[in-house]
């Protein structure tokens, strides 16, 4: 079976080597890192913008151009989250949490170095496990109903809500304030509007991008606007060997990478899940299977190179329950699934054997894209971080400039820009205070889907909540919540029997180090 | 005295008429934007996006498609109903925008009364779908273990008001029938949920991926005839049930859009239609809609009437 897949992937590359395909390619990942770079600018926007230009193109070069650009711009999200602390699509909010402090100490490059690193190894084992496993990991995704994602949304909330620096009581607070966001909008079950203060534009809830961009860049440019300083060392020239990262940087950082790697392959198989709660589930594994867990936040690059692996590595995933199911992981997939309809071919699992040349060649382009990307951006670190020796009062606010058409970009409609400001001003507020952004996003990104699971789970069941534990998945998902809890509640009752005790040890020690005088 | 203002009366009145005739020859003057209310991919946004590229060469004046999503529609619906009726900015509408939105969002501002209908251009239909290994091979069946079984059944659609739930509710009212309606964001997701087990039966907007799927078995579309792009799928009615529903996909302006306005891009469309039709008729059911024409005024009662059925179909039942 392997050697199949093997001479099917050889007629792949077959067809991704043809000039006008490594050309769809190249258009494709070159827009789409682009795009990733300016703060605000949607994938979204951009595919729907190029979408009619794919009724003109041949079926491969439409879909490799398109694809290229949402993987594309996942290489682009990383560099404004690390140098500039301005996430410009979700998946990359939790970067910023170590990638900014490594700016700060001047390490902005070897971060992206790593970032580079960890994109490549994440994607290309995406791509693996979309060439061998595809048909057995679909069946597997279409056990997980309502009941079962339900239940890992829960998980994946009690993982995710201590992950910032600080006071974890404030990371559940902010964790539930982004639940309280997220219930904004539409019901799903009787289509009432809830929370929307007499604006239909809020219907459809709050945009996550003016979410993300208000309480990361707008609160972030609001704080220290006053302060006009230069990030980085303020050097203009940069030796290589500064952002080329260092041999303990890479031992560091390896083994993140895989672990990213694993979990972000895991997040693509379920439908609904995406790249934005598998960055956030790796970075807080990462933070919890660390031995120096108070280095996260400061500046650990292991805090860049897992939760980027798994970005990409789920990136490339998202398009096996597109392409063998039909079924698409979120919007831009959606839309990409449009795109093939419209030239007349109907993803499912009879793609691969009515359109090997589109699903092989697909394939075979990804390492393509992924090949150039690499090539595209490694010589441009040293012109990404000398973009921060750009005095900060020119920087920001044409950052800030793009954030707004951006947002504005999303929907066409200013009221998004609105909100986006007063989002930032919300979060400075809350930043003074000592809050992080980034428990808030990920209760916005969880919130509404544990909800409607949930409801659609008490439908199906007749409102027996056993549903959640007459299934295996669900039942353990749920047992390994309740032990996330008690592993907590114990750690910190041991902390708190322990302090006195630690308090006396070195008392002794004190006291044995002033007789030894 | 007198003379000098009936000359300039009718100086006045011939300049006026001059001026009108002149505005009606000379529409359009500059680009007309068709607001979709979705997002881009959808098949209002893909037929549209098809028909308006035929009609460019006979207005003469480039045509722009631009999305205004949100709201389930009502924000792109409110900007249309609300743009002044010199016909440069028209909607594509469909009974979502017209009749289902102002029904659950009781302060939207609009009613379907509050646009000027030009035409019905297309029709589309949802699908009954189950998987193939379950024992329901027909409709009938379906309902009958569904009505049998101790605990109540539970089917998928793509959210709340949507088509396929109505035409479904329809259905188990026509036969005395209770399922429990579960709404998803999606037809794909929708689609998976009935995959996954974790439904009897879907009612998706849209057959594509799941008319190749060995695993899906489809029972029936709610069209009220049967559909070309699959033609061997019954509809209700052959199967013997008196429930039907279409939606219409429908261009309209702003209330008070001149007759004029009308006229013009109905003659486009005609023209366009006379030229391509074999390709009209193909891409559309590429998108898997039905090439209709329907006139403004027949679509406005189309639409006042089902305005009444949705209303009863989608109160909290007692």
């Amino acid at each position: 079976m392997i050697s199949v897949a093997l001479s099917d992937l050889v007629h792949g590359f077959e067809v991704a080597l043809q000039p006008h395909n490594i050309l769809a390619c190249f258009i494709g990942v070159f827009v789409g890192n682009l795009v990733g770079v300016l703060p605000g600018m949607g994938v979204m926007a951009t595919i729907s913008i190029l979408l009619p230009l794919t009724f003109v193109l041949p079926p491969v070069a439409s879909i490799l151009m398109l694809a290229g650009i949402y993987y594309g711009a996942q290489y682009g999200g990383a560099i404004c989250s690390i140098l500039l602390n301005l996430p410009c699509h979700p998946p990359h909010a939790v970067t910023c949490l170590d990638g900014y402090p490594l700016t700060l100490q001047g390490r902005g490059g070897a971060a992206l170095g790593i970032t580079m690193l960890g994109a490549f190894i994440g994607a290309s084992f995406g791509i693996l496990q979309m060439i061998v496993f595809s048909p057995l990991i679909v069946s597997i995704a279409l056990r997980f109903g309502p009941a079962e994602v339900c239940a890992l949304m829960v998980l994946g909330l009690l993982a995710g809500s201590t992950l910032a620096r600080g006071s974890p009581l404030k990371g559940v607070a902010m964790t539930l304030f982004g639940i309280v966001l997220s219930c904004v909008g539409t019901d799903m079950t009787d289509g009432t509007e809830r929370f929307t203060l007499g604006f239909h534009e809020l219907g459809d809830g709050i945009e996550i991008v003016a979410l993300a961009l208000g309480f990361f860049g707008v609160a972030e440019f609001l704080n220290s606007a006053n302060r006009v300083r230069k990030i980085g060392n303020g050097r203009l020239r940069l030796k290589f060997s500064e952002m080329r990262p260092s041999r303990d940087d890479l031992k560091r950082s390896l083994p993140a990478i895989c672990r990213g790697t694993l979990i972000g392959s895991l997040c693509s198989l379920i439908p609904g899940t995406g790249p934005t709660i598998a960055s956030f589930i790796s970075y807080s594994v990462e933070k919890r299977v660390s031995k120096t867990p108070e280095r996260f936040g400061r500046g650990a690059i292991e805090g860049v190179a897992s939760p980027e692996a798994s970005t990409h590595s789920s990136v490339q995933g998202d398009f096996i329950p597109t392409m063998s199911l039909g079924i698409p992981g979120d919007s831009v997939m959606a839309l990409i699934l449009a795109a093939l309809l419209i030239q007349g071919i109907t993803p499912g699992p009879l793609l691969i054997s009515e359109h090997p040349d589109v699903f092989w060649g697909l394939i075979a382009s990804f390492w393509v894209g992924n090949i150039l990307l690499v090539a595209l951006n490694v010589p441009m670190i040293g012109l990404w971080v000398r973009l921060l020796s750009i005095p900060y009062s020119y920087l920001y606010p044409s950052a800030l400039l793009f954030v707004c058409i951006g947002v504005y970009s999303a929907s066409n409609n200013m009221f998004q820009v609105e909100v986006t400001l007063v989002l930032g001003l919300v979060g400075l507020f809350l930043m003074w205070l000592g809050f992080h952004p980034a428990p808030m996003l990920l209760g916005f990104v969880l919130g509404p889907r544990v909800e409607e699971n949930f409801r659609r789970a008490m439908i199906i069941s007749n409102g027996d909540l056993r549903t959640f534990i007459d299934q295996p998945i669900s039942a353990t998902l749920v047992a390994l919540s309740v032990v996330l809890i008690a592993v907590q509640i114990w750690v910190r009752l041991r902390a708190r029997r322990s302090r006195p005790i630690a308090a006396a040890t070195a008392a002794i020690r004190h006291a044995e180090s002033l007789a030894e005088n | 005295m007198f003379g000098l203002s009936m000359k300039s009366a009718v100086v006045v009145a011939l300049a006026l008429s001059a001026a009108s005739a002149h505005a009606e020859d000379s529409y359009p003057a500059r680009q007309i934007d068709i607001v979709v209310p979705f997002a881009p991919g959808g098949t209002s946004d893909l037929s549209i996006r098809y028909l308006a590229d035929k009609w460019k060469s006979c207005l003469g004046q480039p045509v722009v498609i631009v999305n205004k999503p949100g709201a389930g529609s009502a924000v792109g619906a409110k900007y249309v109903a609300r743009a002044k009726p010199d016909g440069y900015t028209l909607l594509v509408a469909s009974e979502t925008s017209l009749v289902t939105v102002p029904i659950l969002q009781a302060d939207v501002g609009y009613s379907y009364r509050d646009f000027t209908y030009l035409f019905t251009y297309s029709k589309g239909s949802v699908v009954f779908a189950a998987r193939s290994d379950a024992p329901w091979k027909t409709i009938a069946v379906f309902l009958d273990a569904a009505r049998k079984s101790p605990q109540p059944m539970s089917y998928a659609s793509y959210g709340t008001g949507t088509i396929g739930q109505i035409a479904m509710e329809l259905l188990l009212r026509a036969t005395k029938t209770k399922v429990n309606h579960v709404p998803f964001k999606s037809s794909p997701e929708a689609g998976a949920a009935l995959l996954g087990k974790h439904v009897e039966l879907a009612v998706p907007s849209l057959i594509g991926p799941l008319a190749k799927n060995p695993d899906v078995r489809l029972l029936a579309t709610s069209s009220s005839e049967r559909v070309a792009f699959a033609p061997d799928l019954p509809t209700l009615k052959d199967l013997g049930y008196n429930v039907s529903l279409n939606y219409f996909n429908v261009l309209v302006g702003p209330k008070g859009l001149p007759d004029h306005v009308v006229t013009k891009i109905l003659d486009c469309h005609k023209q366009a239609y006379a030229k391509d039709k074999k390709d009209i008729d193909e891409a559309l059911g590429r998108f898997e809609l039905v090439p209709f024409t329907l006139d403004g005024a027949s679509t406005m009662k189309e639409m006042g009437e089902r305005s009444v059925l949705f209303k009863e179909m989608l109160s909290p039942k007692s």
